[in-house]
């Protein structure tokens, strides 16, 4: 299993209530490791006087016992169980917020719509000639000898379309969103082939990040709910791969550089 | 003994030296022992009728090998390639592979995009972002920059460099210098001199004028080695300064023309 992963990071981080930093620190951990990554505020680094303990608590992977927290709000509403602390030893000290709560997070000036970035993982697109097609039952439902092939650490390869090279009769768009902090907010299609309806299996990213720029208005396909993908006429052997977190733990190499004061 | 990680990649790489493709695989490996990452293609991937053998030599980390050498028509990569025969115990798959030195060829393809320098870490990020927090950088007691909106350039296990707009430096200072670099994970950087008085310190300035999609933001924005200068800083506090890679080559002066 791997372990927590714990970083000090330079970024200025900032957590919003009613335009009220309660949390604005240049001395943030980032946490790696345990679910999504998030960050540690210092206590020095938050305004205490808006924090009320709720004396509950809640248990968290490979943290333990955690104590929650009111966040009040300027009229003294409380936003239950917005913060947690731990006497876990490398977070104690520390103040976490949970993610929703939050009005509005900042890394330095820029908002941060969804929670932070691994600093271990990149995400690359880069463009192919090889030859993708995916097949849906009996329909090749995607052609090309274009795509951008996305390779996102631990996760398996996507393939993103050019719309000419997809068949345009069986798109139908959907009402789903969702975000990711690496691409951006992804806008779904159901796929409507023989009168069978696959519910939200492509997405687009309309408006990436700027890191993300060359995927835009490309369409993706959910490689494990295919029959078929055939790279070069070869068929991939397995649509979908567990994340490897083990090998991000070890690929921990980096040696922090060393600071002369 | 320090881990050694040699996981499958799913690109597709491929080697040119001289017009020929050396190789071209989609089974490569990626062997991460430092922070610069190393791809390895399977023998049978590789166009060993191409090889001649050079000397042998030995790994204290991954094991006992040979170099060898790539003819191609009127040219030879003189010990280019890199196998290992007698691999280190902990890594056996390395001997069915072989490995290039990156200078030794022409070009290198992931997928149809050519790369530069080295392989990307797949562990290893860059994240710039906006900052209006207050940053001067002073070479000689000079203050040759002066911004509150810089760009915060976050690479994993390197110091923060604060890429800076042209209108907030003194850009009167700067000279023109023939320097360029190329990074994998930013791209083609080009250098300034910075004359100060009767001195210049050469190529203390850097800038990307186009950098790769994966990191428009810095575009045409300038940075300062923090290594170098006497001090950055950041809400009037000067930062900590920071010894990597690049210290053991200092900036070097000489009087202006």
């Amino acid at each position: 299993m791997p372990d927590l992963m714990i970083e000090p990071s330079r970024r200025r981080i900032r957590a919003l209530v009613q335009g009220h930093a309660i949390g604005d620190t240049t001395h943030a951990l980032l946490v790696l490791g345990a679910g999504l990554p998030f960050y540690a505020f210092p206590m020095a680094d938050v305004t205490l006087e808006r924090i009320r303990a709720s004396g509950r608590t809640a248990t968290r992977k490979l943290i333990g016992t955690v104590h929650l927290h009111d966040i009040l709000e300027a009229d003294g509403q409380p936003r239950i169980d917005a913060a947690w602390t731990t006497r876990q030893a490398r977070l104690a000290g520390y103040c976490m917020f949970a993610w929703a709560p939050i009005d509005r997070w900042l890394e330095e000036d820029d908002h941060l719509p969804y929670p932070p970035r691994d600093i271990y993982k990149r995400v690359d697109a880069v463009p192919s000639s090889r030859r993708v097609q995916l097949r849906l039952g009996d329909r090749i439902v995607a052609d090309s000898r274009r795509a951008m092939f996305l390779f996102e650490t631990g996760i398996k390869t996507r393939y993103y379309f050019p719309p000419d090279d997809i068949d345009p009769a069986i798109l139908r768009p959907s009402a789903l969103r969702t975000g990711c902090i690496y691409k951006g907010e992804a806008h779904y299609h159901d796929v409507v082939l023989d009168g069978t309806v696959h519910e939200n299996l492509v997405w687009t990213y309309p408006d990436p990040v700027p890191e993300c720029g060359s995927i835009a208005g490309l369409f993706a396909f959910a490689n494990e709910r295919l029959d078929e993908i055939l790279i070069d006429g070869v068929a991939l052997d397995r649509l979908a791969d567990p994340l490897s977190n083990a090998a991000i733990a070890a690929a921990h190499v980096y040696v922090r550089p060393r600071l002369v004061a | 003994m320090r881990p050694v990680i040699f996981e499958p990649s799913a690109r597709r790489l491929r080697v040119m030296f001289n017009g020929e493709t050396i190789a071209d695989t989609t089974a490569a490996r990626l062997l991460i022992e430092t922070p610069v990452p190393v791809y390895y293609f399977p023998v049978g991937d590789v166009r060993t009728d191409l090889l001649v053998p050079g000397a042998p030599f030995e790994d204290p980390r991954k094991g006992r090998g040979r170099r060898w050498s790539i003819m191609v028509g009127d040219r030879v990569a003189h010990d280019a390639v890199l196998g290992f025969d007698h691999p280190a115990a902990d890594l056996p798959e390395l001997g069915g592979y072989l490995c290039f030195v990156w200078e030794g060829v022409d070009h290198w393809f992931e997928e149809d995009e050519e790369i530069f320098r080295h392989a990307r870490n797949p562990y290893k990020r860059v994240d710039a972002l906006r900052s209006s927090r207050h940053v001067e950088v002073l070479l000689q007691g000079t203050t040759v920059a002066d911004s509150r909106s810089a760009v915060f350039l976050f690479e994993t296990g390197l110091p923060t460099r604060y890429y800076i707009p042209i209108e907030d430096v003194r850009c009167e200072l700067l000279r023109p210098s023939d320097r360029v670099t190329v990074c994998p994970y930013k791209g083609t950087a080009r250098y300034y001199h910075l004359q100060l008085d009767a001195t210049l310190y050469e190529n203390v300035v850097w800038y990307y004028p186009d950098p790769i999609a994966q990191c428009p933001q810095i575009r045409g924005l300038l940075a300062f080695w923090n290594e170098f200068v006497d001090a950055i800083r950041i809400e009037g506090e000067a930062e900590p300064i920071p010894v990597t890679e690049f210290s053991h080559r200092p900036i070097t002066t000489r009087p202006a023309a």
